[in-house]
Formats: structure tokens, sequence, C-alpha cells
């Protein structure tokens, strides 16, 4: 066992339906960002025909009992978070594929967790149960996924190495994560399942649908051999402020912020650090968020120099409506100042010594040797009337 | 007191010579580049061994100064020759008698 993934399908409902678990079981659809379409719906809103892609008139005509939501993009990224976490509780090798899926490298924690059962309790430790997480682990990649998307809703499959192909091949083509048109190929080809793809020489799978093509075969036949791409989590100290009532004043947010840049530079892991970037972000009543990330263009430690830049970005903010949340991060800490030197030290002094030399041999050949290239006519149709060299004369 | 020259202004990316045998509508077929040292005014250069252009990637024509007393009309011929080089190389439109009408010039 290397692999594991957790996956949500249909992400952005569950974001929602974690919220409101009592609605698992009722007939809901979630809208478009534009909140005039179905773009997710439970099975129970399936079965009335409530299809994705409907208008929410339609959706009600075929369901009149839809409980209709609107995606948030603050629930999603908590969940996203929450998922990712949740996996970096047991492997240090986590990547965040795509919202709501989530794998990690679980190699050589045989040791740690010799049952499976006990790595999943750890998993789903932080994890609401509403949101319903898939647990998939095999040896490869994609044999995680499939085995993921088989497994019942909040529960869990674990596939064994020499069973993978057995498993694999009554999955259907879809499961491959392939742009639309060759999965449209696929069926316009008949081929419905994974076994009837990889019943095809590769070569001739390579051919038609190229090199998606031969890794999708490989796939099918349980060799993906694509490694986790892992991002470092990254060293940072966060603070958070919840505002009720929420906050309509710019000063008052301002003065929000301030208070958290001095708990964050008083955190016992920021105390002598330096920062090298900033995180905002501000949450809105109606869950919309406002987010900037701020690379100092050096490392800074002082609450002043920080602060500065932090109103230079917080009077340029538009806060979608009051805030109901503020919080900062303080990414990348670093134990130097990290001071960026000058890529020639002494450039000054450099510069002189050239200027004598230089005047030395005007004095000497009666001209510069030393040139400097200068545009003329960048623009230029003609390419040698673009650049010219120049006598360099201090 | 020493006489002091004036600052010159040398152009970058001049045209360099190039022996050039095309075909019957004039694109580049076969090209030769200037062996030995820099000519004196005047004189002939003399040639290496000719290589074959392999395709034509590119061209295209260039027409400016034309108000002026030495006008600039050039085709242009981005090319490939068979030992896999690239080159850019245009022919001079307007001094169409003179002994060197090719030139190679990056772009």
């Amino acid at each position: 066992m290397a692999i594991a993934c957790l996956l949500v399908p249909a992400f952005p409902l569950f974001c929602e339906l974690a919220m409101q678990p009592q609605l698992l079981s009722k007939p809901v659809a979630l809208t478009n960002e534009s909140r005039t379409r179905v773009s997710e719906r439970t099975q129970a809103a399936e079965r009335y025909g409530v299809q994705p892609g409907m208008t929410l008139r339609e959706a009600l005509g075929y369901c009149p009992m839809l409980t209709v939501l609107e995606p948030h993009a603050a629930r999603q990224q908590d969940a996203a978070r929450l998922l990712s976490r949740a996996l970096r509780s047991v492997s240090p090798l986590v990547e965040e594929n795509a919202p709501g899926i989530v794998y990690a490298d679980l190699q050589g924690l045989e040791g740690l967790y010799p049952r499976w059962e006990l790595l999943e309790r750890t998993l789903r430790a932080g994890l609401p149960d509403a949101l319903q997480a898939r647990l998939g682990i095999a040896d490869r990649k994609f044999t995680a996924y499939a085995a993921a998307h088989s497994a019942p809703a909040g529960g869990s499959r674990v596939i064994e190495a020499r069973e993978s192909q057995d498993f694999l091949a009554p999955q259907s083509v879809r499961l491959l994560p392939l742009d639309t048109e060759r999965v449209e190929r696929l069926s316009l080809l008949s081929l419905r399942t994974l076994g009837e793809l990889g019943a095809l020489p590769r070569p001739a799978v390579a051919a038609q649908f190229g090199l998606p093509g031969g890794w999708a075969w490989d796939a099918a036949h349980g060799r993906d051999t694509t490694p986790i791409f892992s991002i470092e989590a990254e060293e940072l100290v966060s603070e958070a402020l919840e505002a009720e009532p929420p906050l309509v004043s710019r000063d008052a947010v301002d003065y929000g912020m301030r208070q958290l840049l001095g708990r964050a530079l008083r955190h016992p892991d920021a105390i002598g650090r330096f920062v090298r970037t900033l995180r905002l972000e501000v949450r809105a009543e109606d869950e919309r968020i406002w987010q900037h990330r701020h690379v100092l263009k050096e490392p800074a430690a002082s609450r002043e120099t920080i602060w500065r830049i932090l109103c230079q970005i917080l009077d340029q903010a538009e806060y979608p409506a009051p805030v109901v949340q503020l919080s900062l991060t303080l990414v990348a800490l670093s134990a130097e100042s990290g001071r960026q030197a000058s890529l020639f030290p002494g450039r000054v002094r450099y510069r002189r010594r050239l200027n004598t030399m230089v005047q030395e041999m005007k004095a000497r050949y009666g001209a510069s040797p030393v040139k400097r290239l200068v545009e003329v006519e960048p623009w230029s149709r003609i390419p040698e009337r673009r650049y010219a060299l120049m006598d360099f004369d201090p | 007191m020493s006489h002091q020259p004036p600052s010159s202004l040398v152009p970058l990316n001049q045209p360099r010579p190039v022996a050039v045998q095309a075909d019957a509508i004039g694109r580049p077929q076969r090209i030769a580049f200037p062996v030995g040292g820099p000519q004196r005014q005047g004189r002939p250069h003399r040639w290496g061994a000719p290589h074959a252009v392999d395709w034509i990637d590119e061209a295209w024509r260039i027409v400016d100064e034309w108000w002026r007393t030495t006008p600039i009309a050039r085709t242009y011929y981005r090319v490939v020759l068979a030992d896999g080089r690239r080159l850019t190389l245009f022919h001079d439109d307007v001094s169409g008698s003179a002994p060197t009408t090719w030139f190679l010039q990056e772009c």
C-alpha cells in the first residue's frame, strides 16, 4: 500500500451540506456561480430527474420540494484545508490534486500503521462526517483514485497490488483524467470500461490518443507511474479575528488587522524571525472572501515596517460586504534577515576603477576601446538600426 | 593638446555577405560563406564550400526609406541547412548589379 486518495465527489455541494447535514438525504441542488443553473445535486434530487445544467425553474418543475443552495468559496476553501490537513496528519507527502481530490504517499508508514483501519481512524479524526469523504488506498495513484471512487460515501476501499487489474477492468473510462474530447472519442469507439481499453494494444491506443492515451492504457492496467507532487508545508504563523457584529468601517478593519499583526509577531514561532510573505484574508457576511498575498521586497521583522506595507494593501482593498472575519498569516519565516546584497559588491569602487582605466586608455590610444550598448531604434524593422555600441565615456 | 576623436556609434548586427545560388523564383538553394580574413574594399570575396538549403521556414519582405537616395528593399528568408543550422538571410532587392546581393543577418 503506497498511495491514499481522499475524495469528495461533487465537492462544492458537499461543502454546503457539511454545514446542514440534515439535508444529506433530501433533494438538494447547488447553483452555479451566477446562481441561475444547477451545478450539482444530491442522489435524492437525481431521482426526481434534476440534472446539472438545468435552470432553477426547470429543476423546481421536476422537484417542487427541492432545496436550492448557493456555493460559498469560503466553505470550499475550509473543506479543502481540512482534507489536506487530514492527510498531512499521516504523511508529509501530500498532493492537492483538484478541489476534493487529495493524495498522500504512504510509503514507509507500515510500521506506524500496521493496519489500514488505524490510518483511516487518524485521517477521519479531523474530518466532518457530513463531508462524506471517501478513502481509496492502492499501490498506484490512479488505482487509489478509482478505489476512492468506488468506495461507499464516507467509507473506504483498499485495493491490493495483485488485484488492481481485476478491480480496474469493470471501471468506467470516465474515471480517467482525460480531456472531454478524448473521453468522447473513447465512447465513440465503444470503449466503456478500463478493461476494454486495456485489451487493446498499447501502441494502437497511443496512436489514437497520443501521450495521454499511453498513460491511460498503463493506468487501466494498474501500472500508472505518476508520482505524488507534494508541496512542502510552509512555515507560517496565522492569526484570526471574528467580528460580531460585522465590521462596516474601514478604520475598524484596519484596527483589527493591526491587532492581528501584533499578535502574530508575538507568537513564539515568529519571535526573532523575519517574514517574507504576508497573506491576508477577509471574510464577508455573505461568505465571500477577499484575499491578498504580498511578497515583501526584503524580509522584515519590525512591526512598523510590516504595518506600513499592510496599510498600503488595506487602502486598496475592496471588501465585498461587511466583514465578519479577518485573518493574517505570516508566511516563509526565516531565521536570518536575508537582505538582498548587491550582485557587484563595492560597485561604486568598481565603477571608479573602470573610469580611471578608461581615461588612461583614452590618453594612450586616443579613443576608448570600452563600449556601451545603447538602444537606437529598438522598434525598427531594419535589424541593424536597433542597437549600437557607443564609446564608454566616464 | 591632444586631438580627441568624435564619439562613434557602431551599429550592431550589420549584414554579412554570403554567396547564394537561388532557384528560378529567387529562393535560396545553396549558400556559401566567405573564407579568409576581411577583404579590402572592392576586392572580391573568397567563398567556401556551398551548403544546401533543406527548407525555408519563413519568408518576408521589408521596404523602407523609399524617400531617401538609398532606399531599403529586402526579401528575408529564414532557412534550415541540410546540416541542421538555422540562418536568416536576405536578398538586397535594390543593389541589383552589386557583386554581392545576399547577406546574413539575425532578426
